[in-house]
């Protein structure tokens, strides 16, 4: 039925109507130009740390109690070693390996230390000389980057676990 | 052919549609993969950085590059790199004293630079930003750092590539 009175309609004298598509063509290709020309395919972050420093800043008349942490980084081994700043001290030390296993397992390992002592945010970092530049970057992101952070919305900045990370070796 | 023959009137039209498919597709992909970080920055073809989870922006052009060969403090040959080290020569104290004397220089423009502009500038001026290659080892970067520490810099921002999540 519907295709019948179709039919029916369609008029008899309509011209060959062609879309213009060249200035679509000329927009596409500038646009493909530009993006190519300014496109950067590797993108670049930072990681931020301090070396110690001499300060002639008047020390606390009452310290606090705070959770002093070290890590200790090796070509083999990460060790994480913990003591409070007043007595009872409770000194404690954890080794793990440096594969990735071991790194995760010590970032889990300062995750729970985070939950524990959620004020203290600094962690002094000693590494030996034969440890790789790399090797060093992953230990700063298990120290640093906050998993839970969910980066895919817009987060700009998920160095949150223990933001202050200090080169302790790098000291004269 | 049958057009260089002169006699023919056939009208030949080229097929656009897969071009602009093509087209479409690309500016898609480079349109998704755009980035919109402040600094534009190329690292040294000489070096290979490493990979991190980081989410922080580069936001000022790395002052001090460490390729596999050469130390250069604002694109300038300040020392070489052999076999991972600097010549003993070179060092003091455990530091590199030319990059010492380049890390003075820069310290002393960028707070002139600060004062100038009357910025409080405190961070600008202790805080430096090192681009390094992956493969080095701490005993080099430990240099690095001693002698940026003798300048007065006191806060590094390490150079690292963006993983992909």
């Amino acid at each position: 039925m519907s295709r019948k009175k179709n039919k029916r309609h369609v008029p008899q004298d309509i011209p060959d109507v062609e879309l213009n598509i060249m200035p679509f063509i000329d927009i596409f290709s500038l646009l493909n130009t530009f993006l190519l020309f300014t496109a950067t395919f590797v993108s670049i972050g930072l990681l931020r740390v301090q070396v110690p420093f001499l300060s002639n800043a008047t020390p606390d008349s009452k310290p606090t109690r705070s959770l002093d942490i070290n890590v200790d980084v090796g070509r083999d081994q990460i060790v994480l070693r913990t003591a409070y700043t007043i007595a009872p001290t409770d000194k404690t030390s954890n080794s793990f390996s440096s594969s990735p296993d071991g790194i995760a397992a010590f970032h889990r390992a300062l995750i729970d230390l985070k939950h524990r002592n959620p004020r203290d945010d600094k962690v002094t970092l000693y590494s030996d000389e034969d440890v790789s530049y790399h090797k060093l970057v992953e230990v700063l992101d298990a120290i640093k980057i906050d998993d839970s952070i969910d980066t895919s919305d817009g987060v700009t900045d998920n160095n949150k676990l223990y933001p202050k990370v200090v080169m302790g070796s790098v000291l004269l | 052919m049958a057009v260089s023959g002169g006699a023919s009137t056939e009208t030949i039209s080229l097929p656009i549609t897969p071009m602009l498919d093509i087209f479409s597709i690309l500016v898609t992909f480079l349109l998704m993969s755009y980035s919109s970080d402040p600094i534009s920055h190329d690292p040294n073809p000489a070096l290979e950085l490493p990979d991190s989870k980081t989410t922080v922006s580069l936001d000022e052009v790395p002052a001090v590059v460490v390729s596999k060969n050469e130390v250069l403090v604002n694109d300038k040959k300040v020392v070489t790199v052999i076999g991972g080290t600097v010549e003993k020569r070179h060092t003091t104290q455990g530091a590199i004293y030319p990059l010492f004397q380049e890390l003075v220089k820069l310290n002393t423009t960028n707070k002139n630079y600060a004062d100038a502009s009357a910025k409080s500038g405190g961070d600008k001026v202790s805080t430096l930003t090192l681009e390094m290659d992956k493969n080095h080892r701490f005993e080099l970067m430990k240099m690095i750092m001693l002698s940026a520490q003798q300048a007065k810099f006191v806060t590094f921002k390490l150079v690292v590539s963006k993983e992909k999540s």
